[in-house]
């Protein structure tokens, strides 16, 4: 998919273009600051697209709302516009000034995107934007399964969760993070890695809520996420000084110092965000309520 | 019996199946002397060997008695306290004895009564209302009532002594490191409150299997009593809570003995890191208290107003939200550490939120006593008083949150105030409440109506005299822990009549003692019934084997939907009418729709397990009474009789591999994987180990954030890459043998289970070897625990690691025991099973440790 070529513009030298100069942002310049780069804008639009293709040939086909409803595609548009305000808007020039900026970013990027895409129902829509030969092609391939089988651990709650967390606290090293801020490739696989990890996080969710047997993973998931996240977060806003000292004095442009700027950002990383994991861990714990048939001997003769 | 009956109800929050009746399964009459061996396998051991029963009819009610117990004596220092305050310059007591007597009465208050007290209500009442024969682990709530009442005995003791813990219940270094609390009072916080908590887990990992796989068939999630999810959720927190109290005082405890710097800010500690463990554990603790309790109130209510209980699925999805929101909320008892400014308005926010689904539980129980018809009764007027009184400490609560106004209350009276209302209106009352609703389920009669309503008016009374009148107290500024006070404050006459209240509430307890001694006759056999004309199964006729067979389940109110069905279980019309096996057995259910899985079989009396209990005990109190020769000595023979005990818990199938329990359902009698109910509890064990080991990494990292210059830059102070690599190295490989021993045990017997053994036996060096090479690679360089708070870290890391692979490896030499004596195969497999499930977390654990230790300073750039 649109993952490949983003990871191919890393691998290409000098190929990536500043989202800014790496100047410091203040507040009355901030409007000029859009990020185009091309590396980003391309596979985004193209999934946008494909995504948006599949869903009127659905539509056309089957009948507006049909198949993938109106309140999905909605939850969709919503994630790319959102998607949009975290690589494009001035949100990621700002990033190099304000680590609060920096920040948000990353939370849209982890917890609001992937959740609002994911229920838009790109799986159900991509089969719609493929010619039928492709479609027929990809379905036949045997490597394509085999890859499929290969990394469906990855799509389970717990694996989906735990490399998620990697990439969460890895990045935040001192040095891997002031890394990234330096040179625009090692930055870019960083918002790929919190990205593309949301998405096996996420979707991992959605797979799991299918059946109630494997509720209890998906909650486990959530639950363990936040509680990490939620260290995270309070090492970050309780440092008595900042941590990453590339900032500098950076955000005094903003009226904030440097240690409220880190403290700030801290507390978008841990409350807001818990939040989201919780509304999550609740709407799939709801699912252990709906009415179940009563139990029936005639159904279960042997245990297994 | 009473007489009202079940009419109508709001149809819509509840699954009615009248429509479907149940098939029998079994039909009478039953065969000759079934009923006979039933009893008899259940008997309770008589004379002296009573104290080794284990099953949770009498352990529960031993365990309720224990935390009444404490509950009577911290409420006697109480009054000590009250009598103290009553007047200005009184000279009763000294200040020395006062600040042991407040220390005292908050730390039994909140780890010997309350938190014991909702587990033990749980290990009573849960099987009853799941109608399983025992909990899963009979010993194991055995082992954690004694250890429990033993445990908070001595501790209890050390008052008289003068040696009681005086640095408040929440033991803030450094007022309690070495330096400034030199003496042992510290110490049997430390180690005796760590060793409750020890077993508060164990009753927690008990209370999940219990309640996830010993259950009514059909009783699934959506049927699942109100007060089964209430204490999950409580259990679950517990699980991940404690661990980070457990992790506290185990740190404190090595600074106050060996001078490990974790809170000494000069070498490069900090406090605050214990007031984050410690509050990490205290705010959902509040919720711990609280959700079992509002759990029971959700069981009472519906009862008491003869209707089913309104909008049962919000009031389960605000347990959850509950339970997940208490997680993120400690730092709102830290609003006057010189927290960041900006954090506060925040968690500030954050802590309103918990009004909500605090709020959907109060609303769903006005409604369903408005939709009902409600009847006056002991149990309800404790009921309303719980509303009241838990109502307004909220409301004094929502005031707290406000940060401006917690910087002017703070460590005032008008905060005492405030949490006693909330914990005795959110915990004592429904205790209280439930005492008399569920009395006649475990006693041949029920406790006494009129002497109740004295007790409720005593008590009632007596709380808001005392606490209304110390918001006042404390808004004129009356600091807390101050053990007198001038008369020219004005504070004089408010405290007077604090006092009276107190004595009120004493006096009304009191008269609860005596209804006890006058009408509670538990152990007899008989039951005063379903006296209330309750809807849920804990009221179906039961005996020390709970009922006499297990029913299907169609609704959640089966007494009121399903007819007859009191009749058709005592009858042995359902499941499991006799003792099939020979011994003590319960059904094993699925954890998500109670299907039948298989038979467990249940252990029954155990000295071994009250030896092991008394022996953790004296292992922990010789420590704090620094007596380490005999300390050592009981440690041994505390692990002796727990393998001793452990040794008879993995029977392997019983003499028939499958038994028929009614109805053609013909079920194993063993089961392994991830089915069976001993990998569910290897897997919360391994949950509340990952908790500590998280805990620790937390205060590596947060002593990293805070005194960033005393971690190594360079190469030269961190041990040379080698050492790591190597100790990883070992690791997997152990790991690598335990999974090639599983593999083998597979083919075993057709193969030999030498294999097997051998790679058990070797794997036990190389994970030693990991944990040394660790050591020593540390001790190469300069670097060493006393110096500094990041020596002390990195050698705590490696310790807890050493003391995990000491486990481990006596797990592995245990298992190849069982394999050398016959007990392990194919089949029979449980014990290596859990041996190997803990072998690769802890080998992951300590790869996780390795790169923090080794990798992360070499990041810092």
């Amino acid at each position: 998919m649109w993952v490949l070529p983003a990871i191919i513009a890393l691998l290409l030298p000098g190929n990536a273009l500043a989202h800014s100069d790496g100047l410091p942002v203040g507040p009355e310049d901030v409007w000029h600051h859009w990020t185009f780069d091309p590396w980003i804008v391309t596979p985004m639009v193209l999934a946008f697209g494909l995504y948006a293709r599949g869903v009127v040939r659905l539509w056309a086909s089957a009948g507006l709302g049909r198949g993938i409803s109106m309140p999905r595609v909605a939850s969709y548009a919503a994630g790319a516009l959102v998607l949009i305000v975290a690589l494009v808007s001035p949100l990621d020039a700002l990033g190099d000034t304000l680590l609060t900026a920096h920040m948000i970013q990353h939370v849209l990027l982890v917890a609001v995107v992937p959740p609002l895409l994911l229920a838009g129902g790109p799986g159900a829509a991509l089969p719609w934007a493929l010619p039928q030969r492709t479609r027929r092609a990809m379905g036949r391939s045997a490597g394509l399964r085999l890859l499929g089988r290969r990394t469906a651990f990855l799509l389970r709650p717990l694996p989906a969760a735990a490399l998620h967390g990697v990439a969460m606290w890895v990045w935040h090293a001192p040095a891997l993070y002031e890394a990234a801020l330096r040179n625009e490739a090692i930055h870019t696989l960083e918002h790929l890695s919190f990205f593309v990890t949301a998405m096996l996080f996420w979707q991992s969710l959605v797979l799991a809520a299918r059946s109630t047997a494997t509720l209890p993973a998906a909650i486990a998931a959530g639950f363990l996420t936040m509680l990490h996240g939620g260290f995270l977060s309070v090492l970050i806003i309780f440092a008595p000084r900042p941590l990453y000292t590339w900032y500098g004095d950076r955000s005094d442009l903003w009226g904030l110092g440097a240690l409220a700027d880190q403290q700030l950002a801290g507390l978008i990383m841990g409350v807001p965000t818990s939040f989201v994991y919780l509304f999550a861990c609740v709407a799939l714990a709801a699912r252990f309520l709906v009415p179940t048939p009563p139990y029936r001997m005639a159904e279960q003769r042997s245990p297994i | 019996m009473s007489d009202t009956t079940y009419e109508g109800g709001i149809a819509d929050t509840r699954a009615r199946q009248q429509d479907t009746p149940v098939h029998l399964p079994n039909s009478t009459p039953r065969p000759e002397g079934e009923l006979e061996r039933l009893k008899q396998v259940w008997r309770a051991p008589r004379g002296f060997h009573f104290l080794s029963a284990v099953n949770n009819n009498y352990v529960g009610v031993w365990y309720v008695g224990a935390a009444l117990l404490f509950f009577v004596l911290a409420g006697a220092l109480a009054l000590i306290i009250r009598t103290q305050l009553a007047q200005p310059e009184f000279r009763l007591i000294g200040h020395d004895l006062y600040n042991q007597l407040f220390t005292m009465h908050g730390t039994i208050m909140m780890f010997l009564f309350a938190v014991p007290m909702v587990e033990a209500m749980g290990v009573y009442l849960l099987p009853n209302m799941q109608a399983a024969r025992d909990l899963p682990f009979p010993r194991l709530s055995a082992y954690a009532f004694w250890a429990y009442f033993i445990g908070g005995t001595a501790f209890f003791t050390s008052l008289f002594f003068g040696l009681a813990p005086n640095g408040g219940w929440f033991m803030y270094p450094p007022l309690t490191s070495y330096k400034y609390s030199p003496g042992i009072n510290a110490d049997f916080w430390l180690l005796g409150i760590g060793f409750i908590e020890i077993s508060a887990i164990a009753g927690a990992i008990e209370i999940i299997v219990g309640i996830l796989k010993t259950r009514a068939p059909g009783q699934s999630l959506d049927k699942l009593p109100i007060y089964s999810w209430a204490m999950l959720i409580f259990a679950l927190m517990i699980v991940f809570a404690f661990p980070a109290i457990i992790t506290a005082t185990l740190l404190l405890e090595i600074e106050r003995a060996f001078h490990w710097p974790f809170f000494i800010a000069e070498q490069g500690g900090d406090p605050l890191l214990w007031q984050h463990l410690f509050w990490f554990f205290g705010h959902p603790e509040v919720y711990v208290i609280f959700l079992p309790a509002a759990g029971m109130v959700s069981m009472m209510v519906p009862t008491m107003a003869q209707t089913p209980l309104s909008g049962y699925r919000l009031v389960v999805l605000a347990i959850i939200a509950t339970g997940f929101l208490s997680f993120g909320l400690w730092v709102h008892h830290m609003f006057t550490t010189g927290l960041p400014t900006l954090s506060l308005n925040f968690f500030s926010a954050a802590s309103m939120a918990v009004a909500i689904p605090s709020g959907i539980q109060v609303f769903a129980w006005i409604s369903t006593i408005a939709s009902g018809k409600l009847q006056m009764r002991t149990p309800t007027y404790f009921l309303l008083g719980f509303l009241f009184i838990f109502v307004l400490g909220g409301l004094t609560g929502v005031m707290v949150a406000v940060v401006p106004f917690d910087w002017q209350a703070h460590d005032t009276y008008f905060v005492v105030a405030h949490f006693h209302y909330v914990l005795i209106g959110g915990m004592v009352f429904p205790i209280f409440a439930a005492f008399y609703y569920w009395a006649p389920t475990a006693s041949s009669r029920p406790l006494s109506e009129t002497l109740g309503k004295w007790v409720f008016w005593l008590m009632f009374i007596g709380v808001n005299v005392t606490f209304f009148t110390m918001h006042i107290t404390g808004l004129m500024g009356m600091p807390r822990r101050t053990y007198t006070y001038i008369a020219e404050m004005g504070w004089g006459t408010l405290n007077m009549i604090s006092t009276l209240g107190s004595y009120m509430i004493g006096l009304g307890v009191l008269i609860f003692l005596v209804d006890l001694a006058k009408n509670f006759r538990p152990f007899r056999g008989e039951n005063a019934g379903n006296v209330w004309n309750a809807g849920t199964l804990e009221w179906l006729p039961s005996e020390n084997y709970q009922t006499r067979s297990i029913p299907i389940i169609t609704s959640r109110e089966p007494i009121w939907d399903q007819p007859n069905l009191a009749e058709d279980v005592k009858a042995g019309r359902y499941f499991l009418p006799g003792a099939q096996t020979g011994g003590r057995e319960t059904i094993i259910t699925s954890p998500i729709d109670a299907r039948p899985q298989y038979i467990l079989q249940l252990p029954g009396p155990s000295w071994p397990t009250v030896l092991a209990a008394l022996f953790t005990a004296c292992f922990f109190l010789g420590l704090t009474i620094k007596l380490y020769i005999p300390a050592l000595v009981c440690g041994i023979l505390a692990i002796a009789f727990v393998i001793w005990w452990l040794w008879g818990s993995d029977p392997g199938p019983a003499v028939d591999p499958e038994i028929d329990v009614g109805g053609g359902l013909v079920l194993p009698t063993y089961m392994t994987g991830s089915m069976s109910h001993s990998w569910w509890a290897m897997i919360v064990l391994i949950l509340v180990t990952g908790t500590v080991f998280a805990c620790l990494i937390f205060s590596y990292f947060f002593l990293w954030t805070v005194n960033p210059d005393i971690w190594p830059r360079s190469g030269e102070a961190l041990p040379w890459f080698g050492w790591p690599i190597g100790a990883a190295l070992l690791y997997v490989a152990s790991s690598a043998l335990i999974w090639f021993a599983g593999r083998r045990l597979s083919h075993v017997p057709e193969r030999s289970s030498w294999p097997t053994r051998i790679a058990l036996i070797l794997a036990v060096p190389l994970i030693l070897g990991a944990v040394s090479l660790e050591v020593l690679g540390q001790l190469s360089t300069e670097v060493r625990p006393t110096d500094s708070g990041y020596g002390a870290v990195v050698y705590m890391l490696s310790s807890f690691q050493g003391f995990f692979v000491t486990v481990l490896s006596v797990m592995a030499l245990y298992t190849v025991a069982r394999s050398l004596t016959g007990r392990l195969n194919r089949v029979r497999r449980s014990t290596f099973d859990n041996t190997h499930l803990f072998w690769h977390y802890g080998v992951a654990q300590g790869l996780v440790a390795l790169v923090v230790v080794h990798i992360f300073p070499r990041l810092l750039g």
